[in-house]
């Protein structure tokens, strides 16, 4: 267990994550899996669309977010899971080879009051590319108090 | 695969699509890349969680569903993005060889003002294994309103 616990999470502590690319082949693998649509699987249908060629699946967007937090290892050992996410804006679209930088804000912290070994907050995320933000959503998790 | 323009769509319809199942080998291929906790990744150490076993990603679950929506392909032609997902609640862990059952309801049909060629439309996607709900949010999608000059059935 290496991960911080609850109380290292104040309100407004602010993390930065490894920046990461998606690659045409992860998107549309991804895309025919989970949102086939011509916009995530299909280059060139996806050049005759509005968007101008092929866009990343929301939803593999907020995913990557995540798992580049993760992989920070912040939570590791402390993260018991969570029960949801809000407000999830896709602002942007996410082009293949573009980095994507990831960072987070805690924006609320308290103690569950149904089991007082752990604690909830709430991060929230925003994803940008070079010049713009491209997706920012609110994740909810528990994470194990100090013991 | 017909599609369906935003007109096409009424509230308060349940639109049911196929079960799927996510086999451990896929939560877990998923999680490696998406969702790196042990809980996800790891069937040895999932045992000894809170979960008592591998689960899936609460973000695989979820994209599992608006798959499902997808594939009944209302979406092809009418499609212009989607700006919003809010309210995902996961209810319930979903483990491997679950039976996956998705609805979609629709919650709003709404053409837009400033741009008469198209709308938002608003949807709940609700999953469920054994008819208990394990996830369900609300989708916000832009969609084309019926071509003018269509003439159709």
């Amino acid at each position: 267990m290496s991960g911080f616990f609850f109380e290292e999470f104040r309100v407004g502590r602010k993390f930065t994550t490894e920046p990461v690319v998606l690659s045409e082949s992860e998107i549309i693998a991804f895309a025919r899996k989970y949102d086939p649509q011509p916009i995530h699987t299909d280059p060139v249908a996806a050049g005759k669309s509005i968007y101008g060629g092929l866009i990343a699946s929301g939803f593999q967007t907020i995913a990557v977010a995540a798992g580049q937090w993760l992989r920070t290892g912040q939570q590791e050992g402390t993260g018991l899971g969570g029960p949801g996410l809000r407000d999830i804006r896709w602002l942007a679209p996410v082009r293949p080879g573009v980095e994507l930088h990831t960072t987070l804000e805690v924006t609320d912290a308290r103690v569950s009051r149904s089991k007082p070994d752990r604690g909830i907050l709430h991060l929230a995320y925003t994803m940008r590319n070079d010049s713009e933000t491209v997706v920012t959503f609110t994740v909810i998790i528990m994470v194990k108090r100090r013991p | 695969m017909t599609t369906r323009y935003l007109e096409d769509f009424t509230v308060g319809e349940v639109m049911a699509t196929a079960p799927v199942t996510l086999s451990a080998d896929e939560i877990i291929e998923f999680a490696v890349a998406y969702d790196p906790q042990s809980f996800h990744t790891d069937v040895e150490a999932a045992k000894s969680s809170p979960y008592g076993g591998l689960i899936a990603s609460g973000l695989q679950t979820i994209a599992v569903g608006f798959g499902q929506f997808i594939r009944l392909g209302y979406f092809v032609e009418s499609s212009l993005g989607g700006p919003a997902t809010d309210d995902v609640n996961w209810l319930a862990p979903v483990r491997p060889d679950d039976a996956l059952h998705t609805t979609v309801e629709v919650l709003e049909v709404r053409p837009s003002k400033s741009k008469p060629d198209r709308g938002i439309l608003r949807f709940k996607i609700d999953m469920a294994v054994d008819a208990a709900p394990v996830a369900s949010f609300v989708c916000t999608s832009f969609l084309r309103r019926r071509p003018a000059s269509w003439d159709g059935p």
